[in-house]
């Protein structure tokens, strides 16, 4: 099977236990405002315009048939609303100052990546599926779950939890462990925010906790402004200690999206100015979160 | 207020050792003992009668015993350890004695003395090993011999002027807290080196005051496995409850500082830094008999570093996979620090490498290396390199650069001709190698500790040592391999120009080519990013450069195993450099080592690693080395040890020779370069040292910030 892919990245310290490979599966259902991969959100590939890199040769420009690339006295302007995402500019681009974002790769192509580091991965590292939304993917997903079992290679999943409820034991089963992203606890907020309602995503955790909460990790982002509340992680707290999930990681927002979007075409719509305050952060991990009952550790991360 | 030391990890450093240690730690780093030698004359050579008359060995003797006698004691206050290399025309590399303001004779370096072998016997027994062999020597061999027992009674000599000094100042003590200061330093130093050290202090003592002793003659050599040396001492020491572990690492802290008396930190004459001394230590390893030699030493070792941040004695660790878990933790808590104190072997393919290359298991085990990464029998080999430019040849034989001159129909031609300009250069240098032994050339001081110098009455440039090891040392790979590769792209596959239009615009310097000149430098994905096509360029021209080299194993009794490296000399080379195939401009530094050219490497850590291990090293005898260099934010968090563990195990299972990772932020680096003042404790790797940042040349520093960072996502 082939599935869409955004970007592979190899010395991944940061989603999961020891090195990993991290395959970032392109399309999301959610439309987060903060979003740290927009490059990620869809389902096809598209372009990613380096600016640095272009030196106004206007080859784009002759290639576009839509007039989404124009050569001003600023600089390039790129369109994303024009674009139709046929991809002629990048091959017309010859310093590489437009890339393709996204390709299809067949499962055993990914698997084969990922084994290329496997001397790096010892008893703990392996393989990531985040994204965009690996479940989005799921029949590649699973895929990909089940061949790094075969391969015995071990395969985390990082997912915002909205995804079709069938495949959700499928994940349990095959994944070592599933980053469980939570945008926000308060179902207003979060339908403003991401696009989408909490429902789903509550019955498909509330599932995947009953079958394995040992693998869960609740990832939370906080964002200044919008979800850095103590109500939040009050609601964190409780939802942890009833699903009996061991582990919650705080991660505050960070504008890494910004030149991402600007590379898309589009304005990120969040800046510095929604980083969460760090002390905040650490207080309420102290207050809520430490001392689960369980009495495992928050992470800051 | 208390020290505080530089680390480029967001967690601070432990703090175990006294806050005196911690303060003469932090003036040490900071140059005051380094740049109090200047209040010290050099010696003179007309302060020797009949100087002008004497042949070579004379005056070798003459000097040595001058510096014995006259050289200045130097005891800070509070040190634990006694004798001080004081003499300033030791930093540059000679004897230090002058004649009408000029130096006299070069010094030794790229060795370790057999201290081990000294630790165990004690100098006395030296003495008395030369005497029988002075019984049946001949002629040529009782100069020799004579100027071995010189430098005994030197050490004699130098060794009583400091028992003299502290009986002095004994005497002068003013309260018994003092006194019993001298008393200790007293009993320590008294026996040794002439006897073997009956205690772990006295077997320090007696490793620093004979290092310092060959130092203060000029030379510098490396320590070798100063846990293997000292480890049993220890071990004893606290089964009887003589010494606890936290004195022990005080003590041990203080080998440390010492070991940085002769940095200057002088930030206004820069160069390849200050810690280039080749003052190397190994730890770990197995045995003759395969059992780990990790023990208390190796823990306290690397607990001093993980506190101070000295560099200057570079440490190399020994690793495999099943190395002691508690070693390899702490090696790489060391490491996140910063500083690149402390290197990697994998320790089983580099005994492979020397047992295929015809050590015996025995020796190939406990090999050490030269004071800088270059693996010798330590004691027993008199060694050097030859660095050679492998890509400046390439530029003007094979790309016929600016001359022109050359065209190629093919790919395989271009590769054929590469080839055979490497084999010239090989060949060429295998001939100057035959010259590699001096016969008069005097170095008596390192004779004496190296075997087989005693037994056969010849010194240490003159075939007296057991091994006579002169390494070609080739840099330049990467580029050459970068450079056919996009020739190969752009010339013979996508035909965008032929190869005389592509020399054109390279003698051009790109101008007016830059989309070109993007196109190479993006299009492609170069050696360090696991390309199996390129690499597998990399991994053939190795074994052919290995394999040219092997058509001479040992001639002349000079062994010749094949080394690659640069040790920073990229950065003299770029002047030379046209602009490359591969996109870089004229002028521009380029591969060090065995590394990705800077910059061309884009697909993380693990990638450099698997491109650097798809060559054989296990021919590769006297090795290479891989610099990494990780941003701070790879390293952040609870992962940061693990990845760093994760990256050593990956290295040695892939087959990596020896790797050196350093842990820095670039914007740092450049807040050192715009206020040096803050950050004079700031050490970074260069290769096989490391150095304070601020002392580094424009051209180092840059190299340094150059560097790829990888990044941990």
């Amino acid at each position: 099977m082939k599935g869409i892919v955004a970007d592979i990245q190899r010395f991944s310290v940061h989603d999961g236990p020891g090195v990993r490979t991290t395959i970032f599966l392109k399309g999301c259902p959610l439309r987060c405002r903060w979003c740290h991969n927009p490059e990620t959100q869809l389902p096809k590939p598209q372009i990613q315009l380096t600016h640095m890199r272009c030196l106004g040769c206007g080859a784009c420009v002759a290639a576009c048939p839509n007039g989404a690339h124009q050569l001003r006295a600023e600089g390039h302007r790129y369109e994303s609303d024009r674009c139709t995402h046929c991809l002629a500019c990048a091959q017309a681009c010859m310093p590489g100052a437009i890339e393709i974002c996204g390709r299809l790769w067949e499962t055993e192509e990914v698997l084969q990546m990922a084994l290329r580091d496997r001397a790096f991965y010892g008893s703990s590292g392996g393989m990531t599926l985040s994204g965009g939304e690996p479940m989005l993917q799921a029949g590649f997903a699973q895929e990909l779950l089940e061949g790094a079992e075969r391969l015995d290679l071990s395969c985390y999943v990082e997912t915002c939890g909205y995804f079709a409820p069938e495949q959700v034991e499928g994940l349990m089963h095959h994944a070592q462990g599933v980053y469980w992203d939570i945008k926000d606890t308060d179902a207003i907020r979060h339908k403003a925010y991401t696009g989408v309602g909490l429902d789903r995503i509550w019955r498909n955790l509330e599932r995947a906790a009953a079958i394995a909460p040992q693998k869960i990790t609740l990832r939370c982002i906080i964002v200044g402004g919008v979800n850095d509340q103590e109500a939040h992680i009050q609601a964190v707290a409780a939802l942890r200690e009833r699903l009996r999930i061991p582990r919650v990681e705080l991660i505050p927002f960070h504008p890494y999206g910004s030149s991402k979007a600007r590379a898309l075409g589009r304005t990120a719509e969040m800046n510095e100015q929604a980083i969460p305050d760090s002390g905040w952060m650490e207080q309420m991990r102290q207050k809520w979160l430490d001392s689960y009952t369980n009495s495992r550790k928050c992470a800051m991360l | 207020m208390a020290v505080e030391f530089y680390s480029a990890f967001a967690g601070s450093r432990p703090i175990r050792l006294r806050e005196a240690t911690r303060v003469l730690a932090d003036q040490s780093i900071r140059g005051q003992y380094g740049r109090a030698l200047d209040e010290y004359e050099p010696l003179d050579a007309d302060m020797i009668p009949g100087f002008g008359a004497m042949n070579d060995r004379q005056r070798y003797d003459a000097m040595i015993r001058l510096i014995a006698q006259r050289a200045p004691l130097r005891m800070m206050e509070g040190e634990l350890l006694v004798g001080s290399a004081t003499l300033k025309g030791a930093i540059d590399h000679i004897v230090p004695v002058y004649r009408a303001g000029e130096p006299v004779m070069s010094s030794v370096s790229h060795l370790t003395c057999g201290f081990d072998r000294l630790l165990r016997e004690g100098l006395d027994a030296y003495e008395t090993r030369i005497h029988h062999r002075l019984e049946t020597a001949d002629e040529r061999q009782r100069p020799v011999l004579e100027s071995f027992l010189n430098v005994c009674a030197c050490i004699r000599v130098w060794h009583g002027r400091y028992m003299e000094l502290l009986r002095t100042r004994l005497a002068q003590a003013g309260d018994e807290a003092e006194r019993d200061y001298y008393r200790e330093r007293i009993a320590v130093l008294e026996p040794v080196p002439f006897a073997p050290p009956k205690n772990f202090r006295q077997g320090l003592q007696a490793l620093w005051f004979a290092f310092a002793f060959v130092r203060l003659c000029g030379n510098w050599p490396g320590i070798g496995r100063i846990d293997a040396m000292l480890g049993p001492l220890l071990e004893r020491d606290l089964r009887l409850g003589v010494i606890t572990l936290d004195e022990a690492r005080e003590w041990m802290a203080h080998f440390f500082i010492k070991g940085c008396e002769w940095v200057r930190v002088d930030t206004q004459n820069r160069g390849s830094g200050d810690g280039q001394h080749y003052q190397n230590l190994v730890l770990a390893g197995l045995d003759a008999e395969g059992r780990e030699t990790a023990n208390e030493v190796t823990r306290l070792v690397l607990e001093v570093v993980e506190e101070l941040p000295i560099g200057d004695f570079p440490i190399a660790v020994k690793l495999r996979e099943d190395s002691p878990p508690w070693l390899m933790e702490l090696a790489c808590r060391v490491m996140r620090h910063g500083s690149g104190v402390v290197a990697v072997y994998n320790e089983n393919l580099v005994v492979q490498a020397l047992e295929e290359f015809g050590y015996s298991r025995q020796e190939a085990s406990g090999f050490a290396n030269d004071g800088c990464w270059e693996v010798q029998m330590a004691g027993q080999t008199y060694f050097a390199y030859q660095p050679m430019d492998a890509y400046g040849p390439f530029q003007r034989d094979v790309l016929g650069i600016p001359d022109g001159g050359y065209d190629y129909d093919c790919f395989e031609a271009l590769y054929e001709r590469t080839l055979s300009v490497l084999y010239s250069q090989v060949d060429d240098w295998q001939r100057q190698a035959d010259d590699f032994i001096q016969p008069d050339r005097p170095a008596s001081v390192v004779g004496l500790l190296t075997d087989d110098c005693i037994d056969r009455g010849k010194d240490y440039f003159s075939g007296g040592t057991r091994y006579n090891v002169f390494s070609p040392h080739m840099g330049g790979f990467p580029d050459i391999v970068n450079s056919l590769y996009a020739i190969r792209k752009l010339v013979f596959e996508e035909k965008r120009l032929s190869f005389c239009e592509l020399m054109d615009v390279i003698k051009a310097d790109w101008a007016d080519q830059e989309l070109l000149r993007q196109y190479a430098l993006h299009r492609y994905s170069y050696f360090g990013n696991d390309n199996d096509e390129v690499d597998a360029l990399a991994a053939d021209l190795t074994r052919r450069y290995i394999d040219r080299v092997r058509l001479v194993k040992e001639r002349c009794g000079v062994l010749r195993p094949a080394g690659i490296s640069t040790f920073g000399r990229q950065i003299e080379w770029a002047p030379g450099r046209a602009a490359t195939a591969f996109g870089q401009k004229k002028g521009a530094i380029l591969s060090g080592n065995l590394n990705p050219t800077p910059g061309t490497d884009v697909n993380g850590a693990t990638a450099i690693i698997r491109s650097h291990c798809k060559a054989d090293l296990r021919r590769l005898t006297c090795g290479t080395a891989l610099d990494i260099k990780l941003d701070t934010s790879a390293l952040k968090g609870e992962a940061g040890v693990p990845a760093l563990q994760a990256l050593i195990l990956g290295f040695i299972r892939l087959g990596g020779f020896f790797m050196q990772i350093d842990v820095m932020d670039n914007e740092v680096l450049k807040r050192a370069q715009a206020h040096p003042e803050e950050y004079q404790t700031l050490a970074v790797r260069i290769s096989g040292w490391s150095a304070r940042f601020v002392t580094l040349d424009e051209a180092w520093q840059r190299m340094i910030i150059e560097r790829s960072a990888q990044r941990g996502i």
